[in-house]
């Protein structure tokens, strides 16, 4: 089994247009509703795609944005303009 | 030649950092750079360093500004509102007071450790990310002492944090654990603190506390740590990001890693002992207990983590075999150890409600019930008979971690776990085989140590009873900060402001006088 | 092993004996009553008779037991630093090979703590 990685978002209304994009783009991720929190987890890899968050929201989007709020995450991470992975080697 | 008009993320930082970097003409980099070599670490290529994230500084300044606006604003909206009044119940504070005393100075030291390595490695990448690092770490001594400061107006125990962590007995855990990781070189503080503490450990320490806050009505705390996180978020990524590096730098680099990685987990797990008491103990709506947070947030997570660093050399730390037994013990230990010794500390502490005791059972079915229970039921019928039990005599500590020996051998769960040894004619002790390995590779780095129990008995710590010095020295104000919960002034305000709450339990009538120790 | 160090380096320890004012530390275990969540440091002379050391120390630091009306001392069985050991009450401490940091161990048979619990 790979291992999981996870990014733990803070449950508000921004955090929940970034989750319907992960889950679109990520069928394999998982989402469980904690207090205060929204936590996406998947198995080896997760990949954030900017123009998939835009055409939900409807909005620009900038990546970088996201990380004020997140709240924990597990994995390498690779940050670029238009995408934020994390992945695990094994 | 066509002229792009925007940068791309990767480029603009690059240009922004490390390209501002230059190579020196008219010094060497060893005088530059005095402290890169000395640990042994080898470094071939500095541009082989991955920037984890990009925030240039005109972004890091608009994102923090937009953070602390949010921030400040909600912590004067719980203030105006008396949100100190819809707390789950006053005991939660005394997790507070454990947090400001404990915690936040470590937050000051994690700014001064980054602000020094910061200046010492001669990577341009890895100087920016540990100079950002040092910010993040002062905004959050700040945003920490902001949230905590309205609890100050009406709560004991809080006046006088930074006083108290460099002098009161128990406030020497966490102190000496930052000391030691400032005190070595840069790498090693990088492994002990980015790496060990804010990867593999910080969702230990903060989802405990955040939750904690959450479940028990404490907006401030909340927010702060919501804030903070997103700056941790960071601060993970650079603890991979480094470790990752060194191990691909050179392979001479592994076995000194390693060695680290070991010393640190250990000593981050005895730390951690607090937080496991906080959780279990302290919070009077449960979040969930600290075996279970053991198990997810390290067991599982670090699994992964650990699997992943496997292709390097690296395997998970020495004795983590000893730490998913000590996870269903330690956090009972801990409370065992602060409700006997409450006569000094700047917080009250208390026995479970029958509710409180069985959720405990529940949670630890293999440990609560045969070893624990019993200790806590019979000093509540102390209680009760106004004969609360305090211990008149001082622990003994161990050399390294500087909790008392109150840990049991992992195989042997009645006999208290204890190792010793000799360096150069004098004898040392532990708490455990964890804590005599480190001391064993660096003796006489532990050897000067100020045990507070030890400085005590030197006539170092201005009294020669407790009274006094917890009085004079702790600067605890005696009858008010410290003793038993039930009955204390604090007790009796909450009780003031929540006539009709049946779960402010009433208060046994305790005679002062008894509360004291000779 | 040395210290990894920029230069140098050299540390005295801070806990020798001449710290203590003429005391020395001895350390108290008792044996399976985890109540006393770790052994007491005890600051005392060297020359302080063993019977003394009982007397007046060791049973009011233990007297808020329930098992310490019981405990006969004549029967205890003892370890000096992890070494069986068999004390002589008339002589001193440090006569009696309990030097400064020593860790003395008491075992009492038959005394199982809180309603046989060990604590």
């Amino acid at each position: 089994m790979t291992s999981l990685v996870y990014m733990n978002l803070q449950d508000t209304d921004y955090a929940r247009s970034i989750v319907d994009a992960i889950v679109q783009d990520n069928p394999h991720a998982e989402i469980q509703h904690q207090p205060s929190m929204i936590r996406i987890a998947a198995e080896g890899r997760l990949d954030i795609r900017r123009d998939t968050v835009e055409q939900l929201t409807g909005s620009p989007w900038d990546i970088q944005e996201m990380l004020m709020y997140v709240i924990t995450l597990g994995g390498n991470v690779v940050e670029e303009d238009d995408s934020f992975s994390l992945y695990w080697n094994n | 030649m066509a002229v792009k008009k925007r940068l791309n993320a990767k480029e603009k930082y690059r240009c922004m950092t490390r390209d501002l970097d230059w190579e020196p003409s008219y010094q060497t980099h060893e005088d530059i750079y005095p402290h890169e070599r000395f640990e042994g670490i080898k470094i071939t290529d500095w541009d082989k360093w991955e920037d984890p994230f990009r925030l240039t500084m005109d972004t890091y300044w608009k994102y923090q500004a937009e953070k602390e606006k949010k921030l400040y604003a909600i912590f004067d909206a719980f203030s105006q509102n008396n949100g100190h009044t819809t707390l789950s119940d006053a005991r939660y504070v005394n997790a507070l007071k454990l947090f400001l005393s404990g915690v936040t100075p470590l937050e000051y030291q994690a700014y001064q450790g980054f602000a020094r390595v910061g200046r010492q490695f001669s990577g341009a990448g890895a100087r920016i990310a540990c100079q950002m690092q040092a910010i993040d770490e002062l905004r959050h001594v700040q945003t920490q002492i902001h949230a905590m400061s309205h609890y100050n107006k009406h709560f004991n125990g809080l006046h006088d944090f930074a006083h108290m962590h460099d002098r009161v007995w128990f406030l020497s855990v966490p102190k000496s654990f930052f000391e030691d990781a400032r005190t070595a070189g840069p790498f090693e503080f990088l492994t002990a603190i980015s790496f060990s503490f804010e990867y593999v450990l910080t969702n230990l320490l903060f989802v405990p506390f955040m939750s904690g806050a959450a479940f028990n009505g404490d907006m401030a705390t909340v927010t702060f740590g919501f804030s903070a996180q997103s700056d941790e978020a960071r601060h993970m990524t650079l603890g991979l990001e480094v470790i990752k590096f060194l191990l691909e730098q050179h392979e001479d680099n592994v076995p000194i890693i390693q060695r680290w990685i070991d010393k640190w987990f250990w000593r981050g797990y005895r730390l951690l002992t607090l937080v496991g008491m906080m959780m279990d103990y302290m919070l009077p709506n449960k979040v969930m207990s600290w075996s279970e947070a053991w198990g997810v947030y390290f067991e599982d997570a670090g699994g992964a983590l650990f699997k992943d660093l496997e292709r390097y050399g690296i395997r998970p730390p020495k004795h983590v075999e000893e730490t998913t037994v000590g996870k269903d013990h330690v956090s009972h230990q801990a409370w065992s150890i602060f409700y006997q010794y409450s006569q000094a500390t700047n917080f009250h502490t208390w026995m479970p409600t029958d509710e409180e005791l069985d959720w405990l059972s529940s949670k630890y079915p293999d440990t609560f019930d045969k070893i624990y229970r019993p200790r806590f039921e019979h000093w509540r019928a102390l209680q009760e008979k106004g004969e609360r039990f305090y211990n008149p005599t001082l622990p003994m500590l161990c050399q390294i971690c500087q909790i008392p020996l109150s840990f049991t051998e992992p195989d042997e769960q009645t006999t208290l776990s204890h190792r010793t040894t000799e360096h150069e004619g004098e004898r040392y002790h532990f708490c455990s085989q964890g804590c005599c390995d480190i001391f064993e590779y660096e003796p006489t780095k532990y050897i000067q140590a100020w045990l507070p129990v030890h400085q005590i008995l030197q006539g170092n710590c201005g009294g020669a009873d407790v009274e006094t010095i917890v009085r004079d020295y702790y600067n605890i104000s005696p009858g008010q900060d410290n003793f038993e919960y039930l009955g204390s002034t604090e007790h009796r305000r909450w009780q003031d402001w929540h006539p009709n709450d049946r779960n402010s339990a009433p208060a046994t009538p305790v005679d002062p006088d008894l509360l004291k120790t000779g | 092993m040395p210290v990894t160090a920029i230069g140098a380096y050299n540390a005295q320890p801070l806990d020798s004996q001449d710290k203590f004012n003429g005391l020395q530390l001895v350390y108290l275990c008792w044996e399976r009553h985890l109540m006393f969540c770790a052994p007491f440091t005890f600051p005392l002379p060297p020359t302080m008779p063993f019977g003394d050391f009982i007397e007046h120390v060791v049973k009011s630091s233990i007297s808020q037991h329930p098992d310490a009306p019981q405990v006969d001392f004549n029967h205890a069985q003892w370890r000096l630093n992890d070494q069986p050991f068999t004390p002589n009450y008339s002589a001193s401490l440090i006569d009696n090979g309990i030097d400064h940091k020593s860790l003395l161990h008491m075992n009492t048979p038959g005394l199982n703590g809180i309603a046989g619990t060990f604590n």
